[in-house]
């Protein structure tokens, strides 16, 4: 029952959101912070009381919905999908934050959606049905479609587009995966089933393997973003108001990490352990590229974009070096760069506001005029380019450290990712905070009086970047809680996985064991 | 009763200057209530490893402190503690830092009184001290990563302290990317030690690195020397050494105090701490310590001969740094890592001495940099004066003085270990030690009067150099702890050569800085050889000292230039190019084929009989013969 007030508290929120406009001008605002802390509280409750039970679901829901094709409401949480929640609500907390002053107009309107996609993310992370897992999933897209599409900056037509052409895509392809799955089900047991828990007990061969294995990649590598595909998250991000790239780049994108831990890792293992190879490739790829491109970009918010996307090919490694100890690191990757990049879009949007401006070139100096913001700004780009003590570096050295056992070059050659990001982290730094004052900022020209003076943080974004800031170093410096969370999830996932590679190893050993007698 | 003492005041010197960081980085305070603060934290850190000092003997072994757990996990077991581990090597090094740092603390009182960015001046010196401290005192190698990447970045931010200025903010990103060079090849080396190892704990590594990495073992000697290469790499790039040193002479745009202690006596030499530390992984890989040994030769002649001839007062220094932080790695290349931490110790008090001299030149001169416009100051100054003829002299290793013992040292190790050639490049590195440090003193002190000072030497600082001038002369005395711990870890060679071949090379080494000061008075003061450089290769040979062999150039157009291009090239993604191709085809399609959209009946009506005829004549053709 917890488990349905998370989705259900939002999706009423978002009704009463829309609704309560026609009171007064801020009541959505209000409502979005009662849903939001109303949502929070089941969520702090279980943090508080787990591990009281032995088995991998800390709690669990199950009700029937279509009898006729044995589709069931069946919503479980383990720490995984806790930790995950936990960071929904956080993050979207932050949006809200930042969304407080900057959307003006069709407030009602603007609030609905942000908690619809919230209530759609909070359900990916939640649904254990396959077909009600799916359903959430094209749920938390058209919301997001809505908020860029609507509430964006110049472009945004054309990126809304674009974001749900690429994820739809992705969509389908999953779709027909979930369908065959179904239908394999009922070939091997005689009943048709969506549900993840009886599915981990059907034994596919490696073709089927392949092909559905593909389908489900092919939707969460769209939504990683992995690099060929990559190409819808950067406009997406930069075109959306500060909100929405804070929803996507902290939580819509670890909907695909939790999608490859989940899915992708425990009912294809054999399809993992072939292509894993070939992901890593990708997800090495993925990290130096997308900071060699966030290095040439002159758009602050395209900037962090890329930057994402060479952050999230350290989860894409994590999840494929077939070691407990890179998954737990890719899990730890997502909270950092999750409360890493909310942070970054929330000071590009804080940054606009003062100056009318992301461009790189129109800012500079601003330290000397706003200290406070930029010391705060400068501390999460430090924890983006992987400083130890923040949260990020946890992740990436468990990542680089589990990854070394098994794909000692792909290991390497993220490593010397962590020099491209300090390239890239350096640029921020160089180009907005420190250098001269950039006199010609269009926010003095706007407001027709050129000595009109930028305000540092107010409060409300003081404590928006001081939590993100505390959070950062709380998982830099004592991540054990998290990884106590995640420990028994890592070992449930991996454990396909280790069993069919190790039968490869023996096998491989009795081979070489053969050769060499002579056989 | 002295174990549990030592385990409380160790988390207690750690936690000092951080908090008071902490402090200062969050609340507003009157400047003054904040350098107070900032100085006291760190006193108190020294007062406290002071206290340590008093009480253990010198055969104390090793004591831990471990305050809290950092990470563990269960399977495979990766457990990591903030664990803090004393042994007289890092007694040495955490005294070397809160003496120091607490003296250049109570310096920057004085040089920092005016400057509006005080606080955030003294947040950044107390963080990069605790982060200093933590490196030192690390039980595993990531706690030890931890305070290696914080001082980086307390460099990084202090380079670039002023950062209205361009240049500035430059030599800090180059400072800091470079050594992230170096950070990198150190992570990828911590993790081949976990994958050979299974631990990053220190003592363990150290325990069990001749059982892991046998000598006699051909396939596990590369391991080993891969694996020390990339610690080495790191080593390089933090302490400044070939091909990784460039970054050191820009590095003097922080301010000086910032010079004295990050730039020269703490963070630069962390890299010779780090492979003393590890010094028996180091040992299974004969062919990474002929390379350190090699790359510190050159290191120590690139950095001696580019100190020559730069102009700027700094610079000098700085280049004088990274030549005398050569002379340790060639330390370390021959074993003697005794020798090594001992020149660390001294080189410490009088460059740290040099620095705050120049600083209280730079100070009283209104931020004059150039040697060549300074002169006949020894009247005018003469305090900075006593204490950089001090510095200079201990610098130039001339008998008696702290300096004369560590490196004489070093070049009896070299010798002794069958390195002749090597010892050769050290014995020339030493001779343009002493000419450029004789340099220095006649150009600036001596001579005609050029500038007169504008200020008088605020007393705090006077005491500092006092205090340091001191600690230069007398500080030529090993720890006897440190000597014990050390001698376990170096082989005693058999002299490789007679014993008359000995006492030369010994008079030798003692009488080359003499030469070498006589040179200089001849070039300086009597003008023997002229003042300019009439011959092509001379200018020639001039520039290529004065840029440091070129690296900066060779990098610029080797690396930096077709970096930028290439990012610049790929701004708007190759990938999202090919998108927005396919985009745009379907678009021409899409518009070609809505032009055909007309309404036009006639056309409509043309193109339909068109179609029909076509049709047709078709089947007609296809099908001819049954129809």
């Amino acid at each position: 029952m917890m488990l349905l007030m998370l989705i259900l508290l939002p999706v009423a929120g978002a009704i009463i959101a829309l609704l309560s406009q026609r009171y007064h001008r801020n009541c959505p605002r209000y409502v979005t912070l009662l849903t939001l802390l109303a949502t929070a509280v089941p969520v702090v409750s279980l943090l508080v009381q787990r591990g009281n039970t032995d088995s991998q679901w800390l709690a669990q829901f199950d009700s029937a919905w279509l009898p006729a094709l044995n589709i069931r409401l069946f919503l479980a949480l383990d720490g995984l999908s806790l930790v995950m929640v936990t960071l929904t609500i956080l993050i979207s907390l932050v949006a809200l934050a930042s969304a407080w002053q900057e959307i003006t107009v069709r407030l009602g309107l603007f609030y609905c959606n942000l908690l619809l996609t919230i209530a759609g993310i909070i359900g990916v992370f939640i649904a254990l049905d396959l077909l009600i897992f799916f359903v959430f999933w094209e749920v938390m897209l058209v919301p997001m479609f809505f908020l860029i599409n609507i509430w964006g900056h110049q472009n945004r037509h054309y990126a809304a587009l674009k974001f749900l052409i690429f994820t739809q895509f992705g969509g389908l392809l999953m779709l027909i995966s979930i369908c065959a799955l179904a239908l394999l089900h009922q070939q091997a047991t005689g009943q048709l089933s969506f549900n993840y828990v009886q599915l981990q007990q059907l034994h596919l061969s490696p073709t089927n393997q392949f092909w559905l294995g593909l389908g489900f990649m092919l939707a969460f590598l769209v939504k990683l973003p992995a690099v060929p595909i990559h190409s819808w998250l950067p406009d997406a991000h930069t075109e959306a108001p500060t909100a929405a790239s804070i929803i996507l780049a902290a939580i819509l994108l670890k909907t695909s990490g939790y999608g490859l831990i989940r899915f992708v890792l425990v009912l294809f293992p054999d399809f993992s352990l072939q292509f894993a190879p070939l992901i890593n490739t990708i997800a090495v790829v993925g990290i130096i590229y997308g900071a060699l491109l966030a290095f040439a970009q002159t758009d602050l918010k395209r900037l962090v974009a890329y930057s994402s996307i060479s952050h999230m090919g350290f989860v894409l490694l994590g999840c494929f070096s077939l070691s407990q100890i890179a998954l737990q690191g890719a899990i730890v990757q997502m909270i950092a760069h999750g409360l890493t990049s909310a942070g970054l879009f929330a000071i590009a949007g804080m940054i606009q506001r003062r100056y009318r401006t992301r461009d790189l070139a129109q800012l500079g100096g601003l330290s000397q005029q706003i200290p406070k913001l930029s010391g705060m700004a400068m501390v999460l780009v430090i924890a983006t380019l992987g400083m130890p003590g923040l949260g990020n570096f946890i992740g990436e050295f468990l990542v680089l450290l589990g990854s070394f056992e098994y794909f000692k070059f792909a290991s390497i050659l993220a490593a010397t990712g962590l020099v491209f990001s300090a390239c890239y982290a350096l640029v921020i730094i160089h180009r907005t905070f420190w250098g001269p004052v950039y006199l010609n900022t269009q926010a003095s020209n706007q407001a027709n009086s050129p000595t009109r003076k930028v305000t540092d943080v107010n409060r409300l974004e003081q404590l928006t970047l001081l939590c993100l800031i505390g959070l950062l170093l709380l998982l830099g410096l004592h991540p054990q809680p998290v990884l106590d969370l995640i420990q028994q999830v890592s070992t449930v996932t991996l454990e396909q996985v280790t069993l069919i590679q190790e039968a490869f190893v023996q096998t491989a050993l009795a081979h070489t064991m053969l050769a060499r007698v002579g056989l | 009763m002295v174990l549990s003492m030592i385990q409380f005041l160790l988390p207690l010197i750690v936690a000092l200057p951080i908090l008071s960081a902490i402090l200062l980085l969050l609340v507003p305070l009157n400047p003054r209530v904040a350098a107070v603060l900032a100085t006291l934290s760190v006193t108190g850190s020294a007062l406290a490893v002071a206290t340590i000092q008093l009480v253990t003997t010198p055969d104390f072994a090793v004591v831990i402190a471990i305050p809290a757990t950092w990470l563990n996990l269960g399977q495979p077991s990766l457990s990591l503690n903030f664990g803090l581990y004393l042994d007289a090597l890092s007694l040495m090094m955490i005294s070397i830092i809160t003496g120091v740092g607490s003296l250049i603390h109570l310096y920057s009182v004085a040089f920092m009184a005016k400057d509006p960015g005080v606080q955030r001046y003294f947040a950044y010196l107390n963080l990069f001290v605790g982060a200093m401290l933590l490196l030192g005192l690390a039980d595993n190698l990531l706690l030890l990563y931890l305070g290696w990447e914080g001082v980086g970045l307390c460099s990084y931010l202090l380079i670039g302290f002023w950062s209205k200025e361009r240049a500035n903010n430059r030599a800090a990103n180059k400072a800091f990317i470079t050594t992230r060079i170096g950070d990198t090849a150190l992570l990828i080396g911590l993790l081949m030690i976990f994958w050979q190892f299974g631990s990053l704990n220190i003592a363990q590594i150290n325990h069990n690195a001749a059982a892991v990495w046998p000598l006699d073992s051909a396939n596990n000697s590369n391991v080993a020397n891969i694996c020390t290469l990339l610690l080495f790499i790191g080593a390089a790039g933090k302490s400044a050494q070939l091909p990784l040193q460039n970054w050191l002479p820009d590095a003097m745009a922080g301010p000086t105090p910032v010079s004295a202690l990050i730039h020269a006596a703490t963070m630069v030499t962390a890299g010779i701490y780090l492979v003393v530390r590890l010094f028996a992984l180091f040992q299974q890989a004969s062919a990474t310590l002929q390379l350190i040994a090699v790359v510190g030769t050159l290191t120590l002649l690139l950095g001696a001969s580019a100190a020559m001839v730069q102009n700027d007062l700094k610079r000098i220094l700085a280049y004088s740094t990274i030549s005398q932080l050569g002379y340790m790695f060639l330390a370390l290349g021959v074993g003697a890592t005794a020798a090594a931490s001992f020149h660390l110790m001294t080189h410490a008090f009088f460059k740290a001495l040099l620095f705050l001299s120049a600083g209280a030149l730079i100070h009283g001169l209104n931020h004059q940099h150039n040697i060549f416009k300074m002169g006949g100051l020894r009247r005018l100054m003469p305090m900075v004066f006593l204490s950089f003829v001090v510095g200079a002299a201990a610098l130039s290793s001339l008998p008696l003085l702290s300096g004369f013992f560590s490196k004489e040292r070093i070049l009896n190790e070299v010798l002794l270990s069958g390195h002749p050639w090597l010892w050769l490049g050290a014995i020339v590195g030493a001779f343009m030690t002493a000419f450029y440090s004789a340099r220095l003193i006649l150009v600036v002190f001596f001579g005609r009067l050029k500038q007169a000072p504008s200020s008088q030497l605020p007393r705090l600082m006077a005491a500092v150099l006092l205090i340091l001038s001191g600690l230069t002369i007398v500080g030529g005395l090993m720890p006897a702890s440190l000597e014990l711990l050390l001698l376990t870890t170096t082989s005693s060679l058999p002299p490789a050569i007679p014993v008359w071949a000995h006492s030369l090379a010994e008079a030798i080494a003692i009488s080359t800085p003499f030469t070498a000061i006589i040179l200089a008075y001849f070039c300086f003061i009597r003008g023997v050889f002229g003042t300019q450089l009439r011959l092509h290769w001379q200018q020639r040979l001039h520039s290529f000292l004065t840029n440091g062999w070129y690296f900066d150039l060779i990098y610029q157009r080797l690396i930096i230039d077709p970096f930028f291009a290439l990012t610049k090239l790929n701004k708007k993604d190759l990938f999202d190019q090919i998108y927005r191709t396919i985009e745009a085809a379907m678009l021409t399609c899409h518009r070609q084929l809505s032009r055909s959209q007309t309404g036009s009946l006639r056309l409509y009506n043309g193109v339909l009989i068109l179609f029909a005829v076509a049709a047709i004549g078709w089947m007609l053709i296809t099908h001819g013969p049954s129809l």
